[in-house]
């Protein structure tokens, strides 16, 4: 049986945070640590030691490229993902995070819907970018060579 | 053409018994402002009040002070020089703008505190409701209106029916809005369908009951049909009506880009034939801005 995939989500909107938290841990498989914006994140990585961090790209005090730039100082394995809201800021960042080191991107949009088409949205955009990273991240830390189905499949179907 | 026209002429304020029954039961533990916001906004209406007083009391309340701060010093309010204080910030934005930051600051705090499936359906809400609040704002400025800060708070009330739907009938709620901000001809008929009357009647009776000012009764139970609002009314149910209208196209879309100002129907309600065609050429450039600053992180609306 794998361990749970730790996943830190780091979004300064406490409804977010939650939404994203529920979409991991309907899932199964996935314990969720929240951040509440990028400083806090980074802060907390030594601690929580996630096998994925989840970055909003907005967020007050440090933003998700910030925040990048500053974990791949001391950090250059963990896999970073930044949740992108489909807005004009957002998709500026969403070109600059992966220069910065961010590993992948999910678009996600708080516009419209109620909570269902909220949650299948991420289940459909984002969990299969978490699972694919965490477990070439999991590889890496077992120092073992990839061999997954999961991270296959995922290239397959061009998840990356 | 949106729903502007599907609603009988007339002002309608009678949703049937037994939903004012469950509203009345349901909200009475529901109350969406903190005490002290409730009690600075009376204070911001009284012409006697001093800001030393209205000051003090907000101080009562940390985080709502710090909010206002926050708010104050976002570009929105283009303050020159950092504002450190309470008074300072009273005496920049006047009591109209301190109401509207009370209420965002208020609002959205409030929404925290939910289950997930009702605070993630006020945010979608609270989001139109702000973007709606900001181009009214933006209307106002570039025209000339002359509202002193109602039209921001009735374009953050317009709605309150549909939230009040969410908390009463959250199953059938879902049926009838699905929060897609389409709003097409029958928008309000799908819902005197499945919840026997419509987010205007419930939300106007409400707040009518709250004892809430007439003007914003008029708003929220006219603003699809502003010809039904009363005479004296007329221009701030029409002004949220238009800036609605520009709201849920940037809901549906997330930008302005395709926006054909001339099917904003409501216009013909606020603006004479030559201050239509300025409105025209201004509404992408307001509608740009409105998403901008809803957008950003350290706006003065932001949602955390």
């Amino acid at each position: 049986m794998h361990p749970p995939i730790r996943v830190m989500i780091a979004n300064d909107s406490a409804v977010i945070r939650r939404l994203v938290s529920e979409a991991l841990l309907d899932a199964d498989g996935f314990e969720v640590y929240p951040a509440i914006n990028g400083s806090d994140a980074v802060n907390q990585l030594q601690a929580t030691r996630p096998d994925v961090l989840v970055l909003d790209t907005e967020m007050p005090v440090m933003n998700g490229v910030q925040a990048i730039r500053a974990i791949r100082e001391q950090d250059t394995i963990l896999p970073i993902i930044m949740l992108c809201l489909s807005t004009e800021s957002s998709l500026l960042a969403m070109a600059q995070a992966i220069p910065a080191g961010a590993n992948d991107v999910a678009k996600f949009t708080l516009r419209m819907g109620h909570v269902a088409s909220a949650k299948k949205m991420l289940r459909d955009e984002l969990l299969p970018k978490i699972r694919f990273w965490a477990d070439i991240h999991l590889q890496k830390r077992l120092d073992c060579p990839m061999t997954s189905t999961v991270a296959l499949s995922a290239l397959e179907t061009g998840v990356q | 053409m949106e729903a502007l026209l599907s609603q009988p002429e007339t002002m309608r304020m009678n949703p049937p018994e037994d939903l004012r029954t469950r509203l009345l039961n349901q909200t009475s533990g529901w109350q969406m402002l903190p005490d002290i916001a409730v009690k600075a906004l009376a204070m911001a209406r009284d012409p006697n009040c001093s800001i030393k007083e209205f000051s003090s009391v907000i101080e009562r309340d940390p985080k709502l002070a710090t909010e206002i701060l926050r708010i104050t010093n976002s570009a929105f309010y283009a303050a020159r020089s950092p504002i450190m204080n309470l008074k300072q910030a009273v005496t920049r934005l006047g009591f109209a703008h301190c109401r509207n930051v009370i209420l965002a600051a208020s609002l959205g705090s409030a929404m925290r505190k939910l289950p997930l499936a009702e605070a993630w359906m006020q945010l979608v809400l609270w989001r139109h409701s702000v973007l709606t609040g900001i181009i009214s704002m933006s209307i106002n400025r570039e025209f000339s209106l002359g509202f002193l800060g109602e039209e921001f708070t009735a374009g953050l009330i317009h709605d309150v029916g549909r939230s009040l739907f969410g908390v009463i009938a959250p199953t059938n709620f879902a049926a009838a809005d699905p929060l897609d901000f389409e709003e097409s001809g029958d928008f309000l008929q799908r819902e005197r369908d499945i919840l026997h009357t419509d987010h205007c009647e419930l939300g106007a009776w409400f707040i009518s009951h709250n004892k809430l000012p007439d003007a914003l009764v008029a708003v929220v139970a006219c603003h699809h049909v502003p010809t039904a609002a009363p005479e004296e009314h007329l221009k701030l149910v029409a002004a949220t009506a238009v800036a609605d209208h520009m709201a849920n196209y940037l809901q549906r879309q997330g930008s302005a880009d395709g926006y054909d100002p001339e099917a904003n129907v409501a216009i013909e309600s606020l603006f004479s034939d030559r201050r239509r065609d300025d409105y025209y050429r201004v509404a992408h450039v307001i509608m740009t801005d409105a998403l901008r600053e809803a957008n950003s992180p350290n706006g003065a609306f932001a949602l955390h």
